[in-house]
């Protein structure tokens, strides 16, 4: 799964929101291999999206954003994206150009309009859909192929209907707070959670000596320290005040690497998990999910450690958000860091330490304190 | 981009043109932007602690304010100050307002949000100076500020 392109209105505090996930030219020597559509290689696209920003910028709400698209167009159900509109006395729309798996080779446009709703309740007539979608050629460019959308005429049908055009594709969100409880890690022992585990836990806290499944109960583990056992289950641990906030959070970052590793959902959205984390780990932990990554699946990233800018990835990987207040409402705007430094003796740290972006939050009031 | 830049700044209009002219039109030298008062407050070192060594620190100060002790002490302050590279004044004369007149081809204020008020001279060669670019010493000076 991969998303090229995503317009955004009245969702969250998203009004006339833009991202793009394509890049201009090819990159010599870049740290992230193949970063194009797997035998397509003029149609590039972003593998990895580092996102960063001032606080409430925007970058959580964009994956749940994200998350209420796929739920809407994958199980033709309303509410998970009513539920993202920011105000329901206005028509909120969104458009997303998106590719779905490794054979289908085919890019589909999915642009939705919710009108208010005449009742207490978004209703189906409430909600346009229309999906296109054209065939990725061998030669063709993501411009090329939506230069070849926007000729399509749309089809008057209702929204389930035009989504069953819609192949299926998977997804992982990892938001950092607990409403992403994990459903069950039976898939995921089969393909190595449990090293994945205590590689991951034992690496935060030495003191993490084994992690082995728990025979007794289901789908459980147990944490092995020395002198305290803990069990873990449905990603969260029993008794867990004994380990740090960090070696805590490793748990998510273990199921999310897992998933990566075992190429279990194809699109992953990993949203500030590594905030009680040290920035060294944080940067092994971020190339190994990069190095991880198979052909046409990407990752978005969000952090607020400066020292991942220093790590060498290429430019157009990192955007940062900004959110204005203009007339009493919210405007997110995507800066796009290769829009600004050209050369590649630009330093991405410096220009952001410079501020070059204006995404530094306004810290005058605190200085006024 | 090599060094960095502070910017110090009257209020939050002029934190907006800064950023409008450090990010969309790229016509001044990057740097981060407070809004502090030199003229009517004094810097302490307390005040300095986040700067990274060797800061390049620009003061954008309205010249409509007779008592320019402030100001003065402010400078001497900053210059003796190990993190400090350089200090840059850019007076507004007097006013942001006025300064805006001034350096743009307009009569009055709300010419500047009228289609033909158009960027003069002037107004380029202001932000050639501020982007430390230029030889002319009509708006910007360094360390003195006199």
């Amino acid at each position: 799964m991969i998303v090229m392109n995503l317009k955004l209105n009245n969702i969250y505090a998203f009004n006339n929101f833009e991202i793009s996930m394509s890049y201009p030219k090819k990159i010599v020597n870049s740290n992230i291999e193949e970063e194009f559509l797997y035998e397509r290689p003029n149609f590039r696209y972003k593998k990895l999206i580092v996102l960063m920003g001032a606080n409430a910028s925007g970058k959580t709400t964009l994956g749940k954003a994200l998350k209420g698209i796929f739920n809407f167009i994958s199980k033709k159900t309303p509410d998970p994206l009513v539920s993202c509109i920011n105000d329901n006395t206005k028509t909120a729309s969104f458009m997303i150009d998106f590719i779905t798996d490794t054979n289908s080779n085919r890019l589909y446009r999915v642009a939705g309009t919710i009108r208010p709703p005449k009742t207490d309740s978004y209703k189906e007539e409430d909600i346009d859909v229309a999906v296109k979608h054209v065939a990725i050629n061998k030669n063709d460019s993501y411009e090329t192929c939506i230069s070849k959308l926007d000729v399509l005429t749309d089809k008057k049908e209702s929204y389930i209907k035009a989504l069953d055009e819609v192949e299926n594709f998977g997804w992982n969100f990892s938001f950092p707070s607990q409403e992403n409880t994990i459903r069950s890690l039976k898939d995921l022992h089969k393909v190595g959670f449990k090293d994945m585990l205590e590689i991951i836990l034992s690496s935060l806290d030495p003191s993490v000596q084994e992690v082995v499944e728990a025979r007794d109960i289901e789908d459980s583990y147990i944490i092995k320290l020395s002198g305290h056992d803990l069990i873990l289950k449905d990603g969260k641990i029993l008794n867990g005040e004994i380990l740090s906030s960090g070696t805590r959070s490793g748990i998510d970052i273990a199921i999310l690497l897992t998933s990566i590793t075992s190429r279990q959902n194809g699109f992953y959205y990993c949203d500030e998990k590594f905030s009680y984390i040290h920035s060294d780990m944080e940067k092994e932990i971020l190339v190994k999910m990069v190095g991880k990554l198979g052909h046409n699946e990407q990752l978005f990233f969000t952090t607020h450690n400066s020292d991942i800018l220093d790590m060498e990835f290429p430019k157009h990987t990192f955007v940062f958000l900004k959110k204005r207040i203009i007339n009493g409402r919210s405007e997110v705007q995507c800066v796009y860091a290769d829009d600004y430094l050209k050369r590649n003796t630009d330093s991405l740290r410096r220009a952001v330490e410079n501020d070059l972006f204006s995404i530094a939050p306004s810290v005058s009031r605190i200085d006024r304190l | 981009m090599n060094q960095y830049y502070q910017y110090y700044v009257e209020g939050e209009t002029e934190e907006k043109i800064l950023e409008v002219l450090k990010t969309d039109f790229r016509c001044i030298m990057p740097g981060k932007v407070k809004v502090f008062n030199v003229i009517e407050e004094k810097f302490s070192r307390s005040k300095l602690i986040s700067l990274k060594r060797k800061t390049n620190v620009v003061l954008v100060f309205d010249t409509d304010s007779s008592d320019s002790s402030t100001l003065r002490a402010n400078i001497s302050f900053l210059e003796e100050q190990s993190v400090v590279r350089q200090v840059i004044c850019i007076p507004q004369v007097k006013n942001l307002e006025e300064e805006l007149i001034r350096c743009c081809n307009i009569r009055k204020m709300k010419g500047i949000i009228t289609p033909r008020a158009s960027p003069g001279p002037r107004r380029r060669r202001l932000l050639c100076l501020s982007k430390g670019q230029g030889t002319d010493t009509y708006v910007a000076c360094t360390r003195s500020g006199e």
